[in-house]
């Protein structure tokens, strides 16, 4: 469904990414996983269009769309959650989540009460007229979600969700992960930091190190043994 | 007693004045942050259009209509601005963002441009334009005179800012505006389109600059050149309510034109600008970003 080809990127002159290929197949939940630094925000960011694309190219429903802009990317279906959150502090929750809206075709202007991401996470509706800059860490990453699936976008890319977060909230999150995956079956691209839980929903997965793809294969063959060699395990 | 009641009027009458030169700015360089140096000559394009108006209507409409004039000339005056700032957006500035001191050269270039325009279609010398009647004497209340034409600026500014907040905080093109702002990156990956936003923003601070050319026609006469005395006044305003607080430039507005009008009172007309800059440097040394500035709990 969505395609990197020997994709080179990064920031001006300086490649962050070489020669990354990766493939995130319809239905599937892909897991991208390497140390601090190796270039997987790099990665998710040239698949939303933030980062141009020197080398190779990025297919999406077997088309090519290097050239189109993050707007036109989230449009088509694409949804991104970005590490950090990136939610409009000033904006209230329901505001927030509104904007998820704007990249839906059908114009649909408001979010039914019943609205499954409430199911998620019924902080949001305690807290809908609070200022987004006011929830914490955690709850800022329930609405950054929340912000995507109420676009009920074809692809979700997650940079590192549960990175930095109350424990209590990370349970949360990877249900609601697993439940996307399985009732949903929504096609993920996951970048996590936790081998564990990668191991528990991922459907294939990537190693990255420098920069480069060092190691991909089934969810069996992600182990411990096979990764220490590439991650801090 | 009454002689301070008036000046505190006359404060809140040159803070309307203010604040409505000020308004279409605190959109351009507040929330867009474009230095926006044409913002005085679209300011004067306002003036010329509301003149234009006051023109056809003397020689087209029969003379008992003449005072509609005025009532007419402020939408048109926000359309056809906010249609020229739409244009300069679309030609110069769109270019120039995040290169504020390009956008500062380039901006004062436009609006050299548009007063060697003015002055090619108008001639140099300034233009008269006679207020409609209905705005003409005064209110008396409790013995104090209050000219209509003043009270008329302060009703306007209060429609201007009702009409503003309602666009940003009630509707969705506002919340896009917001949402832009404060995060460009992530407001197009939410699926807003920042090419569009930014074009109907600055549209919509010329506009106001447009209005506010509207009712300086009140005030005196104006030429080609008018802007250049408002463009300072507009640049503190928005500096001292602090840049992309719309509620900061409202008070800053306020505060300036009552604390001038009241230095002028107590000593003359160049000593009371004097002091007010001092004020205002010294005020600047104890918060340098304003009144209000934008600090939230984004990421922690």
């Amino acid at each position: 469904m969505l395609e990197l080809n020997r994709i080179e990127a990064g920031y001006g002159e300086s490649a962050v990414l070489r020669d990354v290929s990766l493939t995130i197949p319809k239905g599937k939940l892909v897991c991208l996983l390497g140390r601090n630094g190796v270039g997987k925000s790099t990665l998710l960011k040239t698949l939303m269009g933030l980062i141009k694309v020197n080398h190779g190219h990025i297919d999406y429903q077997s088309h090519n769309i290097n050239d189109k802009s993050p707007t036109w990317r989230s449009r088509k279906g694409i949804g991104y959650i970005p590490q950090g959150r990136e939610i409009f502090s000033t904006l209230t929750v329901h505001e927030n989540l509104q904007l998820g809206l704007e990249a839906r075709q059908d114009q649909k202007k408001n979010i039914e009460p019943g609205h499954q991401v409430y199911d998620y996470f019924p902080i949001l509706k305690d807290m809908q007229n609070r200022k987004g800059g006011d929830l914490s860490g955690g709850q800022q990453q329930q609405l950054a979600i929340a912000r995507t699936l109420v676009a009920d976008p074809d692809v979700i890319l997650l940079d590192e969700p549960t990175e930095g977060i109350q424990p209590n909230i990370v349970q949360d999150i990877q249900d609601v992960i697993k439940d996307l995956k399985q009732t949903n079956e929504k096609t993920m691209l996951l970048v996590e930091q936790s081998f564990d839980f990668a191991s528990e929903v991922a459907d294939y997965f990537y190693v990255m190190d420098r920069g480069r793809i060092v190691y991909e294969g089934e969810r069996e063959e992600l182990t411990e043994e096979n990764m220490r060699g590439y991650l801090s395990i | 007693m009454s002689s301070v009641a008036m000046q505190i009027f006359n404060g809140i009458s040159l803070g309307s004045v203010l604040l409505l030169v000020a308004m279409g700015l605190a959109i351009t360089f507040g929330l867009m942050r474009v230095i926006n140096m044409a913002h005085g000559d679209l300011i004067m394009i306002g003036a010329y259009v509301t003149y234009l108006m006051q023109v056809i209507f003397v020689q087209y409409i029969p003379e008992q209509f003449f005072d509609w004039y005025f009532i007419l000339a402020i939408p048109a005056a926000f359309i056809i601005v906010a249609g020229i700032g739409m244009l300069l957006e679309f030609t110069v500035i769109r270019h120039l963002y995040g290169r504020p001191l390009d956008s500062l050269l380039a901006t004062f270039g436009a609006g050299l441009i548009l007063q060697q325009l003015i002055r090619t279609i108008f001639g140099a010398p300034n233009v008269g334009v006679q207020s409609p009647s209905f705005l003409q004497g005064s209110l008396e209340i409790f013995g104090l005179y209050l000219p209509f034409s003043r009270l008329f600026m302060i009703g306007l500014v209060i429609v201007c800012l009702g009409g503003l907040f309602i666009y940003l905080y009630r509707t969705r093109q506002g919340r896009r505006v917001r949402a832009v702002m404060q995060n460009r990156e992530m407001a197009t990956c939410v699926g807003i389109s920042s090419r569009k936003v930014d074009s109907l923003t600055f549209a919509m601070g010329a506009g106001f600059a447009g209005v506010a050319g509207c009712t300086l026609t009140l005030i005196g006469p104006i030429g080609p050149t008018i802007g250049l005395n408002y463009i300072v006044d507009a640049f503190m305003v928005v500096v001292v309510g602090g840049v992309g607080a719309l509620t900061g430039t409202v008070i800053g507005a306020l505060g300036i034109g009552v604390f001038n009008t009241f230095f002028e009172y107590w000593t003359n007309a160049s000593m009371g600008k004097v002091l007010i800059f001092a004020l205002i440097i010294a005020f600047l040394q104890w918060r340098p970003s304003g009144l209000f500035s934008m600090k939230t709990r984004s990421l922690d």
